[in-house]
């Protein structure tokens, strides 16, 4: 029973996905607000920007850990700060090393 | 991004310091509740600095007590803080605004006509005519019907085509085109007669229409009848029958040049020694900022003139005249005889030259060197020439 849901519920959000990605491929909306994922952009290793983001876990000068619909992006690196912060995006600064999502 | 750093100054932030041990908590609260933060720095695991607007940091207080975070405030940063310091000091808001109102006015008046595009018409004359229109130097600019001038410029002066007004700051800029004088031609149907506008001799002549009065050979002078439109009836007693001369009357045509020839000439060289003079120009009059006469025995100056200007068309009437001063040395060559009679040659070409009109071809050029009663020997250049002496004139 618990595997049947869990399978379920795998192949329902599977196909709605694909629905989804196939209409934005179709009119070729951008992704990031037809399926409400994170759109992370990078200078170098010393600036990273992440819009759509959901809220901040974790912060601290060498982890920074970002709550987003696809999940935790977790950010390690040195002396890192949040340059700006806004209810749509997010800016981190710093020596970036290790970019991660669990 | 310095733009933005300068609307926050402009904005006015606060730079606060959040204790406690939520601080994620207190980030995504401001965030929710559409506070922007920016510059958010960790100091230790229970301390953070960042930067808040005035705006929202009355927000803030809030969000701290939702977070059981303590804020308390490290600098207040931007123009509003320091407006509030200086709020009761009126001189200084009357000062600013009296800058402004000097600034405003200043800049609403004519301070300098610029005149471009003319050739034959002196620029006084313009600006003359311009002054009694109502354009002027210190004239009030929004007072001024640039449509009313450049109708009345063009009725008021006769040589002029086209001519555009425009305000650009302080500076009125004035363009004319000059009209072209068409040449004197006398009407096809009107019968005219060709005179000659230049002594010479004839070298060729060739009548369309009239009857020509002189033949290849003939020396002529200036004004004398070449072709008549006048033509005698072949018949006894019936008047003559008048036509409208066309002919082209080539003559050959001398012009002379004369230059005396000298031993030495002295040619001016700067000696490297300068000085430098300034005055200042206050609203069109000049100040010296020197009263000692000037130590060199000779010299040559050239003016600088430097108007401040704000941008490139706002004038201010005030500025620095630098006038560089060179002391300048007498040098005395002596020139051997075949160079000096080359030099003076080459002078008296020049002055024949000059004479030339624009049509002429020239044929050959011959230098004679004369002495004179005194002793002194002259360049004397004889350029001969092809041109058109032909001119209709109405009878």
């Amino acid at each position: 029973m618990r595997k049947n849901r869990r399978n379920f519920g795998n192949s329902s959000t599977e196909l709605k996905k694909s629905v989804r990605e196939k209409l934005s491929d179709a009119l070729e909306l951008p992704k990031e607000i037809t399926l409400d994922v994170p759109h992370i952009t990078m200078v170098g290793n010393i600036d990273m920007v992440i819009e759509n983001y959901k809220g901040v876990f974790e912060y601290s000068n060498t982890k920074i850990r970002i709550n987003t619909a696809t999940g935790v992006i977790k950010i390690e690196g040195d002396s890192m700060h949040i340059k700006e912060i806004t209810s749509e995006e997010v800016s981190i600064s710093g020596k970036l090393r290790k970019i991660e999502y669990i | 991004m310095l733009l933005m750093r300068l609307w926050n100054y402009m904005r006015g932030y606060v730079i606060i310091i959040v204790e406690g041990y939520f601080l994620e908590k207190f980030i995504n609260i401001c965030t929710h509740r559409q506070i922007y933060l920016w510059d958010v720095r960790i100091l230790n695991n229970c301390a953070m600095c960042l930067k808040v607007s005035i705006k929202g940091f009355k927000k803030v207080r809030g969000v701290a007590r939702k977070s059981k975070c303590r804020v308390r405030i490290k600098r207040k940063v931007g123009l509003p803080f320091i407006l509030y310091r200086y709020r009761k000091r009126k001189a200084l808001f009357f000062g600013l605004l009296i800058f402004v109102a000097i600034i405003y006015t200043l800049t609403s008046f004519i301070w300098t006509i610029e005149i471009k595009g003319n050739k034959i018409i002196p620029s006084e004359s313009i600006i003359e005519t311009l002054d009694s229109l109502g354009l002027y130097v210190g004239r009030f600019k929004h007072r001024i019907n640039i449509d009313n001038i450049v109708t009345n410029m063009e009725i008021l002066i006769d040589d002029v085509a086209w001519i555009g007004i425009a305000i650009n700051g302080t500076k009125a800029e004035v363009e004319i085109v000059e009209r072209v004088r068409a040449p004197h031609i006398v009407d096809k149907d009107k019968p005219c007669d060709i005179i000659a506008n230049n002594d010479g001799i004839v070298t060729e002549i060739t009548v369309k229409s009239g009857a020509a009065v002189v033949k290849t050979g003939d020396t002529v002078k200036k004004g004398q009848l070449l072709v008549s439109g006048t033509i005698p009836s072949r018949y006894e007693g019936q008047e003559p029958r008048l036509v409208h001369s066309v002919a082209s009357v080539l003559a050959r045509t001398w012009y002379e040049g004369f230059s005396d020839v000298q031993d030495s000439i002295i040619i001016k060289s700067k000696t490297g020694k300068k000085k430098h003079r300034y005055s200042l120009i206050l609203f069109g009059k000049q100040i010296n900022l020197h009263r000692n006469r000037i130590a060199f025995d000779k010299y040559e100056q050239n003016e600088d003139v430097k108007l401040l200007s704000l941008g490139h068309n706002l004038q201010i009437p005030i500025g620095l005249i630098v006038k560089t001063i060179h002391e300048i040395n007498d040098v005395e060559l002596i020139l051997s005889q075949e160079q000096a009679r080359k030099l003076a040659a080459d002078t008296a070409l020049k002055a024949a030259m000059d004479k030339l009109p624009i049509h002429a071809r020239v044929e050959r050029t011959d230098t004679y060197f004369v002495e004179k009663s005194d002793g002194v020997i002259t360049a004397n250049v004889v350029v001969e020439c092809i041109e058109e002496i032909g001119e209709q004139q109405q009878m």
